[in-house]
């Protein structure tokens, strides 16, 4: 009898087990500013697959007639210099901003991560060779390193992904090689070598996802930024070319008016930075999520 | 302490070369070709095709690549940049007349931005879930979302074509003008420092808030210390690794902020200088300033990794 209840309270005291993916989108879920981002984005995305549907205008539709109108019932923003409906513009801008956003980051977070997992498992030279490549870019700021690949290649939107690609490219290397330094030590991995797991399979199998949740935090911070530098490059004039609708250049094109039409350039920045801002919640909450001290 | 110096200067260099020799090999694919631009600013009009090949063998550019990046090599050691092929001026000179400008705008940028970053996010972990910290905190996340050129724009558009309160470009030596100089560098430096007060204003509230929890913060608050002595001595100094790191980062950052500052305010910086290179291939300019700037940033990570040792004595450097 006595027996029995003591069974009885220890099997409630025992906590059921969660699975460590429910555990972090719990925690995700939490804070109300990581799910801020993630609306934010979700409804960024949404407006850029349902554009044409959105936009009150067709927004390549130049029509002289009706240029540089302020904000009036017909149209919501304005137009800009040839007459273009400066919100369906915006609307339209989602596409191009967030496709290289992610273009670039998968490219970007691919050769980083790459190189930084090689370096960090094979160590010796290979490591020094990689990582002495990396310092290199490393010490120029981001956005000077794809001003100057934009450049070279000119301003298609391919070539905008790769300049991007090979701005945040040295930040994902590096914390890759860390993370797989890290990882390397953990009994398991000398385990896995002993019982003759060959190199690829250790790479992919072991040290990937276990190195994987910062590097997780660190792509959805670098979309972020890929889309602050593709508007930076586009502001310059080397970014996506024109007739793309970048919202980059919609600023610069508008920044001459801004004592008759102040929208047309200040508007197009409201979108890029809470895009931005939405892709940094989103990071910043799974890095919060993610963190084993703040459970 | 000296041998580490001098290892990590060794090491910088070895990274100096392999930068200059990768933005060697990229500019040489830039479109468009350097001559051509040279023959369109000299005051000949008409030039035979052996001229503009002497004028080609002149600069050196018939040479094989690696050729001429020895032979560039080897001037930097005699400290010649070469000479710009569009301002038809020496690198060294035109850098000269560029750099001070974006160093007075960095350098104040990076004191205001240090100043208030680390107060802020000081405030935010000694007063942790008040107003005030949400407050700050929410300014911080903000400030590190709005893309600068952007906000440039906005506060020309505000306080000078509204308000008349600023002059909305330009730049004046501040020992020209010095009235005239401050008031034009109010919204770059504004700008400027934006991101590295929000950056710098999470890092610190985020590694003071770790050091606030030892044991040790609340030993000293028991012995009766007052809480300034125990914010600033005792958690502060301990926090500051991480904070002095991305100091470092910002100083990095501000090289890439300024070419989209001095664009925005038409301010003739390193900036400036750079994108007008970059668009006007003229490879002189992007790699002298290439070289300049990496080296600036290269000494500052340096000065980052010697103050460790000051900040945490138990650091050793061998």
């Amino acid at each position: 009898m006595v027996n029995t209840e003591l069974a009885d309270t220890m099997i409630i005291k025992v906590k059921p087990r969660r699975s460590e993916a429910k555990r972090v989108i719990t925690a995700f879920l939490n804070r109300k500013l990581s799910v801020i981002g993630l609306v934010l984005i979700a409804l960024f995305i949404l407006t850029a697959i349902f554009a044409p549907w959105l936009a009150p205008h067709d927004p390549y539709q130049i029509n002289m007639g009706e240029a540089m109108m302020t904000p009036g019932s017909q149209h919501l923003l304005g137009t800009d210099t040839l007459g273009r409906d400066t919100l369906s513009r915006i609307i339209y801008g989602s596409r191009t901003s967030l496709m290289i956003g992610v273009l670039s980051v998968i490219l970007g977070a691919f050769v980083g991560m790459s190189l930084g997992l090689v370096a960090g498992y094979f160590g010796g030279w290979v490591n020094l060779v990689i990582m002495r490549f990396i310092d290199a870019l490393m010490c120029m700021p981001p956005l000077l390193n794809a001003l100057i690949i934009s450049v070279v290649l000119g301003g298609g939107i391919l070539n905008v992904v790769l300049a991007l690609a090979v701005g945040i490219m040295p930040g994902q290397a590096r914390l890759m090689c860390a993370q797989t330094l890290t990882v390397k030590q953990n009994d398991y991995i000398t385990y896995g070598r002993a019982m003759g797991a060959v190199d690829l399979r250790m790479l992919l199998r072991h040290i990937l996802p276990n190195a994987f949740p910062p590097l997780l935090v660190a792509i959805t911070i670098d979309l972020g930024m890929c889309v602050l530098l593709e508007g930076a490059l586009s502001f310059l004039g080397v970014g996506i070319a024109p007739p793309t609708i970048a919202w980059g250049s919609m600023i610069n094109n508008g920044y001459p008016y801004l004592l008759t039409n102040w929208e047309m350039a200040i508007m197009p920045g409201f979108a890029l930075m809470l895009v931005i801002f939405g892709f940094n919640m989103t990071g910043d909450g799974l890095r919060d999520a993610f963190d084993p001290r703040l459970r | 302490m000296i041998s580490f110096i001098i290892r990590r200067l060794i090491s910088a260099l070895v990274v100096l070369l392999i930068l200059t020799l990768i933005i060697f090999c990229v500019v040489r694919v830039l479109p468009g070709d350097p001559v051509d631009l040279y023959i369109s600013r000299a005051e000949v009009t008409q030039l035979s095709p052996e001229q503009v090949d002497l004028i080609r063998h002149e600069f050196g550019l018939d040479k094989p690549v690696y050729i001429q990046y020895l032979d560039w090599l080897g001037n930097v050691v005699k400290g010649d940049l070469g000479k710009s092929y569009f301002l038809q001026e020496k690198v060294t000179t035109v850098i000269g007349e560029r750099l001070p400008i974006t160093m007075y705008l960095g350098i104040i940028s990076i004191l205001i931005s240090c100043i208030l970053g680390v107060t802020f996010g000081v405030i935010c972990a000694v007063r942790r879930g008040k107003r005030i910290d949400d407050f700050l905190s929410v300014l911080a996340n903000i400030g590190l979302t709005s893309p600068t050129f952007w906000v440039g724009i906005i506060l020309i558009y505000l306080l000078s074509l509204k308000l008349h309160w600023l002059p909305a470009f330009g730049y004046t030596s501040p020992l020209d003008n010095f009235g005239l100089s401050t008031k034009q560098l109010v919204m770059p430096v504004f700008c400027l420092s934006i991101t590295a007060v929000a950056v710098l204003t999470r890092q610190t509230r985020s590694s003071m808030l770790e050091v606030l929890r030892l044991d040790y913060m609340r030993t000293a608050y028991s012995k009766g210390l007052s809480e300034r002595t125990v914010v600033i001595k005792h958690s502060l100094k301990n926090a500051f690794i991480p904070i002095i790191t991305t100091i470092g980062m910002q100083v990095r950052n501000m090289f890439g902020g300024v070419v989209l500052i001095e664009t925005v305010f038409n301010i003739p910086g390193m900036g400036r200088l750079m994108i007008d290179g970059v668009l006007g291939q003229d490879f002189m300019i992007v790699q002298g300033g290439i070289l300049i700037i990496g080296m600036c940033i290269l000494l500052v990570n340096l000065i980052v990794d010697i103050s460790y040792g000051w900040f945490d004595p138990r650091i050793r450097y061998n």
